[in-house]
C-alpha cells in the first residue's frame, strides 16, 4: 500500500487491479490486514480512528465498506465455524 | 515437411539452453514465431527457472517478459474468475470439474507455465447445469447476448451453454456438461468423466482424471476447431510426458478411449506428438492405438492435414498450404460436430454474419 | 550507419524490397515503403537515424504502400500494415507521412515490452526526467519542443517508455508532431528547427513534425530516473503559473494515462507509485513557451536542491 494524505493505492493480487481507497477504507483494510477480526471490535477501532461516536450510521458504513472489500476480493469473511 | 523454422521452435522448447547459441536474427524470428504459436511465453519460463534469462540479448529479454507478463495476466484473470465462482456456488451442492487451461493452472501442471489460458472451461452434471447457470447469473455474471440461433446452436448442439461474462471482468465461462458436442459423432460418457474427476487441494474443485484429461484434450485438437494449435499439441506432449512417468497410466488411458469411443483422436494425439516433438510412448500402445487407425489413404491426407495446419504463420507471411490445410481442418472440425445437413446450414449463416458485420463495421479514425 | 549515409536510390530500393531496420532509441522498428514521395519525406525527417545493419531483432514490422494497384495511381491513397495485418483505413496518399508516425506511435503502444505511459512527452536536463503527462492538444508536443532548444533533451513527445528491468525511462525521440498554430509558433521560437512538409486535411487540421535536435538522437540510449512530473495546461493569455498537485491525485492521472498498466499488473503498479514515492507533481499554466521554460529551469533547480539538501 502507498499512502499519502490519508489517501492509499493498493495493488490486489488475486485480480491483478490496482484500487485507490479513501482514509476510511484504508483504515479498514489496514486493520484486516493485520489479523482476523471481529465486526464489532473493527467498528471499535475505526470509530476511535476517526474519534467518533460508535453509532449505528457508523456501523452501517463500516459494513458497506467491507462489503465492497470483499466484492473486489481483497478480503475474505471468516465464517464462524 | 516441417518449416525449419517450426523445427526451431520446437528446439527452444524442447532443449531451452540451446537458444542461448543463437543469433540476434535468429532470436528475432524465435520470438516472431514463438508469438504466434502461442509458445513464447512457454520459452521464457523455461529458460527463467534455469537461471538462464539474463544471457538472452537485451532486446529479445523484453519480448519474452512481455510474454509472461500477458501469461501472468491472464492467469491472475482465471484465477480470481475461478474464486469467484467458487464463492458463487457456495450454496450449490455440485462438483465443479475445471477443463483445460484453468485445470492445469490450478492443477499446477507444467503446461501452464507460460501460458495464455482463454476462457474459463467448467464442466458439470447435465442435470446441475440449470442450478449452476441460474447461481451464476444471480451472483452478476450475465448470459452474451446472442440472437436465437446462436442461443439454439450453443443449448441443443453443442455441449456449451452461451458463455457467461461478468460485466467489470473479462473473463467469459463456458460451461460444460460434456467433453464433446451433443449432436458429434463421438459420445464420451459424461458421467463416468464426473466418476474419475481428481480433486485439488482447494475447496470444491476438480479436475479430469489424467487419461480423460488427456483425451480431453485430444479430442479438442483433432475435432475442434482450436486457434493455437501447436500449442495444445505441445500441451499434450507435456501430459503424455508427465502422466506418462507412471506405468499404469497408458492401460488408463487405453481404456478411457474406448470407454468414450475417443480412439481415433487418441490415435492422431500419438502419433502427431511423437512426429513433432518426439513424444516417448511406449511401442506395445503405439502397436495397440494403431487399431484406431483410419484407412491407410485417409491416413495419409490426414498426416498433411494435421502437420500443415498445425503450423503457426512464420513471420508474416502467410502460406498457401497452411492456409488450404487450416480450412480443410474448419469444415472437418465442424463436420464432426454437426450432423451434415445442419453443417451447410451453419457455415451459410456463419458465413453471413461476418458479410454483415464488416459492413456495419465503421473504419477506424484517421490517424494524426 | 545513418539513413542519411545511405545514398537516395539505394535507400528507395531498400525501402521497396527487403526493407530498413530503424533504430528509434528504445525500439527498433521493420520499416517498409513503397511509395517514392514518402521515402523522400522519411529520408530527410530521419537522416540522422541509426539503421541496423545487418539486422538484429526487431520490435515491430511497419508496411506503408498504397492499398491496390489502383489506388497507387487514381485517387493516390496510403495504407499501412502492422505485422502483414491493415491496421488504418487509407488516407490520401500526399498525407503518407502522417500514418507512418501514427504506425510508429502504434506499434510501440501495443507492445507489451514495458510499462509506458501515453500523452506524456519526457524530457531530461541535469540527469533528471520531467515527464509531461497531459491529453492531448493541452500543448504538452509543443513544450516539448520548445525545451529541446532550450537545455532540456528530448526523449519523448508523446509516450513515456520504462525498462522493465531497472524502472529507469528509455528515450525514444522521434519528430514531433506539431498541430496548426504550434507549427508558427515553434518555427519563430527557434529558427534552427527544421520541420516537415504541413499535412492538411487531417482530423486534427493541420499537422506538421519537427525533427528532434541532434542530441536528442545521438544521446538516445541514455536512459534516465524521473525527477518531476510537470502537467503542461496551454491557457491562452495566461501568465505561467505553477501549482503543487496532491500526490494521490498526481498517481490518479498516471493511471489514467498508463495504456497498458492493467496488464503490466505489479510492475506498473510499482512504477508508478514508484514515480509518485520519488517526484513531485505540478500544474503548469502558461500560454509564453519562453516562461515556461523559466518555470522548468526553476522547477528543476527545486528538485535539485531538495535531493541535495539532507
Amino acid at each position: 500500500m502507498h499512502c499519502w494524505g490519508g489517501e492509499c493505492a493498493v495493488f490486489n493480487r488475486l485480480s491483478g487491479d490496482t484500487h485507490l481507497l479513501d482514509v476510511v477504507s484504508s483504515e479498514v483494510l489496514r486493520i484486516v490486514t493485520a489479523g482476523t477480526v471481529e465486526t464489532e471490535q473493527l467498528c471499535q477501532k475505526i470509530a476511535e480512528f476517526l474519534d467518533l461516536p460508535n453509532s449505528a450510521d457508523l456501523k452501517e458504513n463500516v459494513s458497506e465498506i467491507l462489503a465492497s472489500l470483499d466484492e473486489l476480493g481483497l478480503i475474505e469473511p471468516a465464517d464462524a465455524c | 515437411m516441417i518449416p525449419d523454422a517450426v523445427q526451431r521452435l520446437v528446439r527452444a522448447l524442447l532443449d531451452p539452453p540451446s537458444t542461448l547459441n543463437l543469433s540476434a536474427r535468429e532470436w528475432n524470428d524465435l520470438v516472431l514465431i514463438g508469438r504466434n504459436a502461442g509458445l513464447l511465453g512457454r520459452i521464457s519460463t523455461e529458460l527463467k527457472d534455469r537461471g538462464l534469462f539474463h544471457k538472452v540479448p537485451q532486446k529479445a529479454r523484453a519480448h519474452l517478459h512481455a510474454a509472461l507478463i500477458s501469461a501472468e495476466s491472464d492467469q491472475t484473470a482465471i484465477r480470481f474468475e475461478v474464486n469467484r465462482v467458487v464463492r458463487a456456488l457456495a450454496t450449490v451442492d455440485v462438483q465443479i470439474v475445471l477443463l483445460k487451461g484453468a485445470a492445469y493452472l490450478m492443477a499446477d501442471l507444467p503446461c501452464a507455465r507460460g501460458r495464455m489460458l482463454g476462457d474459463l472451461d467448467l464442466m458439470v452434471p447435465l442435470e446441475r447445469i440449470e442450478d449452476v447457470e441460474q447461481a451464476l447469473i444471480k451472483s452478476g455474471w450475465l448470459p452474451a447476448e446472442l440472437d436465437d440461433y446462436d442461443q439454439r446452436f450453443y443449448r441443443e448442439w453443442m455441449h456449451e451453454i452461451p458463455p457467461l461474462q461478468h460485466p467489470t471482468r473479462e473473463t467469459p465461462i463456458d460451461l460444460h456438461h460434456t467433453i464433446a458436442p451433443r449432436t458429434s459423432r463421438v459420445r464420451p460418457d459424461a458421467k463416468a468423466l464426473i466418476a474419475a474427476a481428481v480433486e485439488l487441494s482447494a475447496p470444491r474443485l476438480s479436475t479430469l482424471g489424467p487419461a480423460d484429461m488427456v483425451l480431453h484434450s485430444a479430442v479438442h485438437l483433432f475435432n475442434d476447431e482450436v486457434s493455437k494449435p501447436l500449442r495444445d499439441l505441445f500441451d499434450l506432449h507435456q501430459l503424455l510426458t508427465e502422466f506418462g512417468a507412471r506405468a499404469e497410466f497408458w492401460n488408463e488411458l487405453m481404456a478411457r478411449a474406448k470407454l468414450h469411443g475417443l480412439g481415433r483422436p487418441l490415435y492422431y494425439a500419438l502419433r502427431n506428438t511423437r512426429r513433432i516433438f518426439m513424444t516417448r510412448v511406449p511401442s506395445e500402445i503405439e502397436k495397440t492405438a494403431s487399431q484406431f487407425a483410419p484407412a491407410a489413404p485417409i491416413g495419409a491426407v490426414m498426416d498433411w492435414i494435421f502437420i500443415r495446419g498445425f503450423m503457426p504463420s512464420v513471420g508474416t507471411e502467410k502460406d498457401a498450404a497452411t492456409a488450404c490445410a487450416r480450412w480443410l481442418l474448419y469444415v472437418r472440425s465442424h463436420w464432426l460436430r454437426m450432423p451434415p445437413f445442419m453443417l451447410a446450414r451453419h457455415l451459410a449463416i456463419k458465413a453471413m454474419r461476418q458479410i454483415g458485420e464488416r459492413l456495419r463495421r465503421r473504419p477506424i479514425e484517421d490517424p494524426e | 550507419m545513418l539513413i542519411s549515409d545511405i545514398p537516395h536510390a539505394a535507400l528507395a530500393q531498400r525501402l521497396r524490397q527487403e526493407g530498413v531496420h530503424i533504430d528509434t532509441g528504445a525500439f527498433t522498428t521493420h520499416l517498409r515503403i513503397g511509395l517514392p514521395h514518402l521515402v523522400e519525406e522519411f529520408a530527410q525527417m530521419y537522416a540522422q537515424y541509426p539503421v541496423e545493419d545487418p539486422p538484429g531483432i526487431d520490435d515491430a514490422r511497419l508496411r506503408i504502400d498504397a492499398p491496390s494497384f489502383i489506388s497507387r495511381y487514381w485517387a493516390p491513397s496510403a495504407a499501412a500494415w502492422m505485422d502483414g495485418e491493415k491496421f488504418f483505413d487509407p488516407v490520401p496518399a500526399k498525407r503518407a507521412y502522417t500514418v507512418l508516425e501514427s504506425g510508429l506511435n502504434w506499434a510501440v503502444a501495443t507492445s507489451l515490452l514495458s510499462p509506458m505511459l501515453v500523452h506524456a512527452a519526457v524530457v531530461e536536463r541535469a540527469n533528471r526526467a520531467a515527464i509531461l503527462p497531459a491529453p492531448t492538444g493541452s500543448g504538452k508536443s509543443t513544450l516539448s519542443a520548445a525545451l529541446s532548444w532550450r537545455g532540456w533533451r528530448l526523449l519523448s513527445d508523446e509516450m513515456t517508455v520504462f525498462s522493465f528491468e531497472d524502472g529507469t525511462i528509455l528515450p525514444n525521440p522521434r519528430p514531433v508532431s506539431l498541430k496548426n498554430k504550434a507549427i508558427e509558433i515553434i518555427a519563430a521560437f527557434e529558427p534552427r528547427a527544421q520541420f516537415s512538409p504541413i499535412y492538411t486535411g487531417t482530423a486534427k487540421g493541420d499537422v506538421a513534425y519537427m525533427r528532434p535536435p541532434a542530441d536528442a538522437v545521438a544521446r538516445f540510449k541514455e536512459s534516465v530516473l524521473p525527477g518531476l512530473v510537470v502537467a503542461p495546461q496551454y491557457h491562452e493569455g495566461m501568465r505561467a503559473t505553477v501549482k503543487r498537485m496532491e500526490k494521490m491525485e498526481g498517481l490518479r492521472w498516471l493511471i489514467d494515462n498508463a495504456v497498458n498498466y492493467s496488464s503490466m499488473l505489479r510492475m506498473g503498479f510499482d512504477t508508478l507509485t514508484g514515480i509518485a514515492e520519488r517526484c513531485e507533481f505540478y500544474i503548469l499554466t502558461y500560454s509564453d513557451l519562453e516562461e515556461a521554460v523559466d518555470v522548468m529551469n526553476r522547477l528543476l533547480e527545486e528538485s535539485l536542491s531538495t535531493a541535495a539538501s539532507p
